[in-house]
C-alpha cells in the first residue's frame, strides 16, 4: 500500500467547462446571469417582466433549467423571448456547466448582448457549479421569511446581487425588509440590493437600469449587433 | 441533494486515476472538504456507498478532513476565522472579506495498490 497525493478538485471537470463558457462569453461581450432562488420566489417572472421592457433593446437569450418540465421555457417564449433554451435536469438538483455548454449550441453569442440562466429552485446545491456566469443573482421572496441568507449563507456569499420580490405582499407577511438586508449584507457586505414586485412591477425600473447599465458596461463597442441595440 | 453529484464526481476522479496510473487497488479515499460547501457528510457517504457497491470499490475507506471557514479583511489585512457565517472584521468591523479557507472541495489522497506488472 503507497499513499499517493493527488491533490485533485473535485469539480475540475465542471471548472474547466465553465471557464471554456466564460471565455466565449468575454470574446463575444455577453453579459451572463445564474438566476438562483428556492423554488418559486419568482425567477421566471422576473424574467418575464425583464423580456417586456428590454427584449427590444438588449438581445438576449435565456436558458430555463427545471427537473422535470420545460414549462418555465414556454411561458419564457410566451413573454417574448426569441432564444430560450429548456435544460431538463431529470433529477438533478442544479445546473451544471456541461448542460449549459450543450444548450448553446445552436446559439450565435455574437448576435446577443445577455444571456440569462434560470437555475433549477434550489439555494444550496446549485452554489457549487460555476457555470461561467459573470455572477449570480439570487431572489427571495418576502412569503419565505427574511432568514434565507442564514440558513443558506453559501449561496449568499457567492452571488453579487440580491433580488427581494413580492414586496406588494410584505403588509400580509412577517417579512422584515431591515432584517432581509442586514441578514444578506452580513454574509457579503459586496451584495446590491433590488426590492421588486413582479406583480406589480414596483422597483423593476431601478432592475432594468441596473441591467442595461451592466450589459453596456461589459461590451461597450459591440461589433456585431446592429445600431438600435447599441444602448 | 447535490451530495449525490459530488459522489459521482469523487468516483469518477478516482477511477481514472485508478487508470492512467496502474493502480489495483483504492483501500482509501482522502478527501478536504471547506464549511462553506454546503456538504452533508453523511449524505455524502450514503451516495458513496451507493455508488461503489458491486464494483471494485465497494468498502473502501473515505478520511473526510474539514476545512473552517478563514477570513482576510480586505481594510485592514486581519486574518480571523468566520464564525457562523459573520462575515464582519473583528478588529474594524470591515464587511469586506475575503474567503482565503473553507471552499475545498478536494481529493487529498488515495491509499492504492499499485500494479508493478505494468511498470518500466
Ligand atoms: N404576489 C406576487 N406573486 C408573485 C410575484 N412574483 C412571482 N409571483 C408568483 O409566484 C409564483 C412563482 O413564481 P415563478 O416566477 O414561477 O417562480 P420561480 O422562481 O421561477 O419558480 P421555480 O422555477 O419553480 O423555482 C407564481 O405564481 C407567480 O405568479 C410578486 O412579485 N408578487
Ligand atoms: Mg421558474
Ligand atoms: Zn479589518
Amino acid at each position: 500500500m503507497a499513499r499517493i497525493e493527488i491533490e485533485k478538485k473535485v469539480l475540475s471537470e465542471n471548472e474547466k467547462i465553465a471557464a471554456r463558457l466564460r471565455q466565449q462569453f468575454s470574446s463575444s461581450g455577453v453579459t451572463v446571469l445564474n438566476l438562483v432562488s428556492s423554488p418559486g420566489s419568482g425567477k421566471t417572472s422576473l424574467l418575464e417582466r425583464t423580456l417586456g421592457a428590454l427584449a427590444e433593446v438588449i438581445p438576449m437569450a435565456l436558458v430555463a433549467g427545471d427537473v422535470q418540465t420545460d414549462n418555465d421555457a414556454k411561458r419564457l417564449e410566451a413573454a417574448g423571448g426569441q432564444i430560450v433554451r429548456p435544460i431538463i435536469t431529470g433529477g438533478a438538483c442544479h445546473l451544471d456547466a456541461a448542460m449549459v455548454e450543450k444548450s448553446l449550441t445552436e446559439i450565435d453569442l455574437n448576435q446577443i448582448r445577455l444571456l440569462f440562466i434560470e437555475n433549477v429552485g434550489n439555494l444550496v446545491c446549485p452554489s457549487s457549479y460555476d457555470l461561467g456566469e459573470d455572477q449570480k443573482v439570487v431572489l427571495i421572496s418576502t412569503t419565505e421569511g427574511d432568514d434565507k441568507p442564514q440558513k443558506y449563507p453559501s449561496m449568499f456569499r457567492r452571488s453579487s446581487t440580491l433580488v427581494i420580490n413580492k414586496i406588494d405582499l410584505l403588509d400580509y407577511t412577517d417579512f422584515s425588509m431591515e432584517s432581509a438586508r442586514s441578514n444578506a449584507l452580513s454574509i457579503n457586505g459586496k451584495l446590491s440590493v433590488h426590492e421588486v414586485s413582479c406583480r406589480t412591477g414596483t422597483g423593476l425600473d431601478g432592475w432594468y437600469a441596473w441591467l442595461t447599465e451592466l450589459v453596456a458596461r461589459k461590451n461597450p463597442d459591440p461589433k456585431h449587433i446592429e445600431e438600435n441595440h447599441r444602448l | 441533494m447535490h451530495e449525490l453529484s459530488i459522489a459521482e464526481s469523487i468516483i469518477s476522479t478516482v477511477r481514472n486515476e485508478m487508470k492512467l496510473n496502474g493502480y489495483t487497488t483504492v483501500s482509501e479515499i482522502g478527501l478536504r472538504i471547506g464549511e462553506m460547501t454546503d456538504i452533508v457528510e453523511d449524505s455524502l457517504r450514503f451516495g458513496l456507498d451507493a455508488l461503489t457497491k458491486g464494483t471494485s470499490l465497494e468498502g473502501v475507506e473515505v478520511k473526510i478532513e474539514t476545512v473552517p471557514l478563514q477570513g482576510k479583511c480586505e481594510q485592514c489585512q486581519r486574518e480571523f476565522r468566520i464564525v457562523e457565517f459573520k462575515f464582519v472584521c473583528p478588529d474594524c468591523q470591515g464587511v469586506a472579506i475575503e474567503v482565503i479557507l473553507g471552499k475545498e472541495l478536494d481529493i487529498s489522497y488515495l491509499e492504492v495498490e499499485i500494479d508493478t506488472t505494468q511498470e518500466a
